[in-house]
């Protein structure tokens, strides 16, 4: 029995070792008019995706990423290499019925309304009519669009395009879901409420393939990521692999006395150099203090013409996943390496070693091998003012290999 | 109980709007739309309404059913379009959708909204009405969104209603514009053949240009990314783009038809009666055709041939040039009519007399004189008609012109039991008069009415439709929009250019005949393309062998044979083709590019 006679419908506690997609050796030329090699897009890359991950894509324009998902999506056909996705070739058709995607910008029929295409895609999977229905009417209301089913795509901002596309992309239930940039053009909530949704499809044992520039939203979803330069994947593992600093400590308490904190200070600083050690105030991260003030003004019942924020996940998207919600889950994943942060919020005192940790030095040659015009690699800066390890990451991945 | 939707104002409250089919708009249409102020409706509603009153007023005692059948085919939408018409109105006017109420009246949904205020029951919502049935088998559920969503396309971009304008202008104003001499066969001349020849020309550069857009420009602009990767076949994305093509030709066709049909009803009223009778008799209706036996004449040369050549030396003598002089000399035999002498056609229906009694016959004559002469000139013509020992044959003196068409009366007495009808023409002359075999002598028979006789003829221009659609689509599934334009617009000039090609495949030469005879050989180019230029001609003429415009504007029946041979050698033959290698491009193209790539 293959994967593809196997729809997921238990939710796994964590990802299965049953691979959704293989990638072997896949390389992809592009030819000129007359069959002369043109471009090398994607270079020999090796990946495997499990059931129940989500997998991020990272990496600059041009590196390949979109290339690697029009292959696994059949879009595009591999020059070498083997693709699986279900066990099957992307051409399968049947294989299909399993997969939910995105693409980059929206796609869709511009003259159709919001209702209009989600019926269109919902007859593409050969949906019953009640069944097409029901669904098309709780995506919209997901998606928060219900109030405006009846305007063109068209008409539509980006935002609300990228919501519709992403109600599209899952109106079959798929298994595996392919986001390329699934939070680009959205606003803070859109963007919370889209990461909510990655991880409640993960919950319910659903594969999640995952392309984005916001690195922030990748750290705050992905299970395992590659990074691609040049059409070759430089850097491939899970997040904790990949961005902890195991060599740097964090201690965050409530706010001490003046002579307390000398005393700590006087402490640390006997055993680290002065300059190594840094004290500060957390801040409030600015996504929910803007979602705080979104959800007064909704209190209030300040009308908008465009897309209000959606309501709770689809019922029928939602089966199996009820038990822990998306802050569990974070949760979870961010207190995974236990030891590192038991201490209670608020000040911050940030301690970093006087070396640079090993996956510091790969982003550094990553940036060696960056072009000219590629901004030099920061110096790995100690502990920053207020800046998570996470935030430190995001900065340092964002000069090294651009912004999109 | 009926569903509602809820639209609600920042100011003016709520409104609820029934989904599905609204009876006041059924019966009262453009009254329903002013009630309603749905404006824009109101004012279509009204103009078509007057229109269908006017159809009524004239035709009401010739073509009651034709008229009540569009009536009730206009309300019938009305009613099924209403209610999304008052909708999208309302919304148009600042409401917004807040959900579904199920309820049984319009006030009983808004009282149920006021009671619940915003805690609306999800079930509401999520529960949109059940459909109990569909006309879609689920076989087809993929092909037909795929077709649906052209069809939409052509209305939200306006294609059909600037289309529906074009085809009613050149269907109802050509005929103002275009003067006519008042007769019966100036009127078909003028509604028919100009009206439905242009129609079926715009149509078919529409249909071209619609085909090579929709499918190229879906993988341009990447939209077929997102269909590719839904489980349908690519085949079934290629179909459903041509049925969504001909779900729009099938409209605007049949509504050019039934602009025809009404027109030409409503003008024949305005003819005098000698005329209107000949509108009956002749040209409104479905005439069947009976000629002579065609004259076998090779076994004829080759014995000629074997008695002009028996114990000769035949060595160097060119036996097929011989063939062909012989054949020239014989055919001319039954070609020329001597002054004072008889030519006698016996023309056979293919059904008993009886059959017949009591319809209108004519025969339909075209001849030339041996004089050469620039125009056609008038010349006394004498025909007898009717069984050949008979002494009450009918006999027909007339003063006709050469190389014209022209259609005599006969007595439908004049027909043998069998259904054979013998004429004979005396050439009462000075000069020989030339009849050719392939069109001189015709007998015409009514086999059935003018409304059926349109529809069949209309749909063998719409296999035409459907094969510029397959060509076009084929052109577009390897090629961009601008390329596959170009391609399929040469390839239709190419078929409008038959005559052209029929001429040179004739001649042996690209050059032209005499060049070639002079040259005495078959040069280079013409090895390459004359087969070529045949072949095509060939693919062409499987296409081109139909004309129903013609047939229709003289009267002449279009038959079940004719459609079933046209759906045969147009659709399955040459459209088939033109579809597997459309298919076989689509499905192999990659349909995302390296422009895209990141």
């Amino acid at each position: 029995m293959t994967a593809l006679d196997t729809p997921q419908t238990e939710a796994p506690a964590t990802p299965s070792t049953e691979t959704v997609v293989a990638v072997r050796g896949l390389t992809k030329i592009f030819n000129d008019f007359w069959g002369r090699p043109k471009a090398k897009a994607v270079d020999n890359v090796d990946f495997e995706v499990r059931r129940g991950e989500v997998f991020g894509l990272l990496g600059p324009n041009g590196s390949g990423k979109s290339t690697t998902i029009k292959m696994l999506l059949g879009l595009l056909y591999p020059t070498k290499g083997h693709i699986e996705v279900f066990g099957h070739s992307p051409r399968h058709v049947k294989t299909k019925a399993r997969l939910g995607y995105l693409p980059e910008e929206s796609y869709l029929y511009r003259y159709l309304n919001s209702r209009e295409t989600l019926e269109f895609f919902g007859n593409l999977f050969e949906l019953a009519p009640n069944d097409r229905r029901n669904r098309a009417e709780q995506l919209l209301e997901m998606v928060g669009l219900n109030q405006v089913r009846s305007r063109t795509v068209g008409e539509f901002s980006k935002g609300m395009q990228r919501r519709i596309g992403l109600a599209q992309a899952l109106i079959n239930d798929p298994d595996l879901v392919i986001l390329d940039e699934p939070t680009s053009g959205l606003d803070p909530i859109g963007c919370r409420e889209v990461k909510d949704l990655i991880l409640t499809l993960a919950r319910r044992g659903k594969t999640i393939i995952l392309s984005s520039h916001l690195l922030a939203d990748v750290e705050d979803v992905c299970d395992r990521v590659v990074i691609y330069y040049g059409g070759r994947i430089h850097a491939q593992g899970t997040l904790n692999e990949l961005l902890s600093e195991r060599d740097t400590v964090r201690i965050t308490s409530p706010a001490l006395p003046r002579e307390t904190m000398q005393k700590v200070l006087a402490t640390i600083r006997a055993d680290v150099a002065a300059d190594k050690v840094t004290v500060d105030n957390p801040t409030q991260n600015l996504e929910s203090y803007f979602l705080g003030v979104v959800a007064k003004a909704r209190a209030s019942e300040e009308h908008t013409s465009g897309a209000i924020s959606g309501s709770q996940v689809a019922a029928y998207l939602r089966t199996g996943a009820e038990g822990q919600s998306s802050a569990d889950k974070l949760l979870e994943r961010f207190t995974a390496p236990a030891a590192q942060s038991e201490a209670p919020a608020h000040a911050v005192v940030a301690i970093a070693a006087p070396q640079e940790q090993a996956n510091l030095k790969k982003l550094d040659s990553l940036a060696h091998a960056a072009p000219a015009a590629a901004p030099a690699a920061p110096k790995v800066a100690v502990a920053g003012a207020g800046k998570s390890v996470e935030a430190k990451a995001d900065e340092k991945l964002s000069s090294l290999l651009g912004k999109k | 109980m009926n569903t509602y939707e809820i639209y609600q104002h920042p100011l003016r409250g709520s409104a609820a709007v029934k989904r599905g089919f609204s009876w006041p708009g059924f019966f009262f249409n453009w009254l329903w739309a002013l009630v309603k102020r749905v404006w824009i409706a109101a004012v279509v509603l009204t103009i078509v309404a007057a229109v269908i009153g006017y159809l009524l007023s004239e035709l009401h005692q010739s073509n009651l059913a034709f008229v009540v059948a569009v009536k009730l085919l206009f309300c019938a939408i009305v009613g099924f379009r209403a209610n999304a018409w008052l909708a999208a109105s309302i919304e148009a006017r600042g409401y917004a959708f807040r959900g579904l109420v199920p309820a049984r009246t319009p006030a009983e949904a808004l009282a149920k909204v006021a009671t619940v205020g915003n805690n609306r029951p999800d079930e509401w919502n999520q529960s949109p009405p059940p459909i109990w049935f569909t006309l879609v088998p689920r076989s087809a559920q993929q092909v037909v969104a795929v077709a649906g969503l052209a069809y939409r396309a052509a209305w939200r971009f306006k294609l059909i209603p600037v289309l529906t304008v074009l085809m009613l202008t050149i269907v109802v104003g050509l005929p103002l514009v275009v003067k006519t001499d008042g007769s019966a066969r100036g009127l078909t001349q003028i509604v028919i053949t100009y009206s439905l020849g242009l129609v079926t020309l715009v149509l078919g550069m529409a249909t071209l240009w619609l085909a090579c857009g929709t499918l190229a420009r879906d993988v341009e602009e990447c939209q077929m990314q997102v269909v590719a990767v839904k489980p349908v076949p690519r085949w079934q994305i290629w179909a459903g783009k041509w049925v969504g093509i001909m779900m729009l030709n099938a409209l605007l066709l049949g509504l050019a038809g039934v602009a025809v049909f009404a027109l030409i009803q409503v003008r024949a009223s305005n003819l005098p009666p000698a005329q209107q009778k000949i509108l009956r008799d002749e040209l409104l209706v479905a005439r069947g055709s009976a000629r002579e036996a065609k004259i076998e004449l090779d076994k004829d040369v080759e014995a000629i041939l074997r008695e002009k050549t028996q114990g000769q030396d035949l060595t160097g003598v060119d036996l097929n040039a011989m063939r062909k002089e012989l054949k020239e000399m014989l055919k001319a035999d039954f070609q020329i009519v001597p002054a004072a002498y008889r030519r006698r056609w016996v023309l056979d229906t293919g059904m008993p007399a009886a059959a017949l009694q009591g319809r209108p016959l004519h025969i339909r004559v075209k001849f030339n004189s041996s004089r050469l002469s620039g125009s056609p000139q008038p010349y006394q013509t004498a025909w007898e008609v009717g069984p050949a020992e008979s002494n009450t044959r009918q006999r027909i003196l007339r003063t006709l012109t050469t190389d014209t068409f022209h259609e005599i009366a006969i007595e439908s007495r004049q027909l043998s039991p069998d259904g054979k009808l013998i004429v004979d023409y005396i050439n009462a002359n000075d000069i020989p008069m030339v009849m050719v075999p392939e069109n001189c002598m015709e007998l015409l028979y009514r086999e059935g009415g003018f409304g059926l006789n349109l529809c069949r003829g209309l749909l063998i221009i719409f296999f035409w439709l459907g094969l510029l659609a397959a060509l076009g689509l084929a052109a577009a599934s390897a090629l961009s929009f601008p390329v596959a334009a170009f391609v399929a617009l040469t390839m239709l000039t190419i078929c409008l250019a038959s005559g052209t090609i029929a001429t040179v495949v004739s001649e042996g030469s690209l050059m032209g005949g005499n060049v070639a005879r002079i040259a005495g050989d078959i040069n280079l180019l013409d090895q390459i393309f004359l087969p070529i230029l045949a072949g095509l001609l060939r693919i062409v003429n499987l296409v081109l062998d139909f004309s129903p415009i013609d047939a229709l504007s003289t009267g002449r029946s279009v038959t079940w044979g004719q459609v079933g041979l046209a759906f045969t050698q147009i659709w399955l033959l040459v459209g088939g083709v033109a579809s597997a290698i459309g298919i076989t491009l689509f499905t192999r193209r990659e349909l995302a590019t390296a422009q895209s790539q990141q």
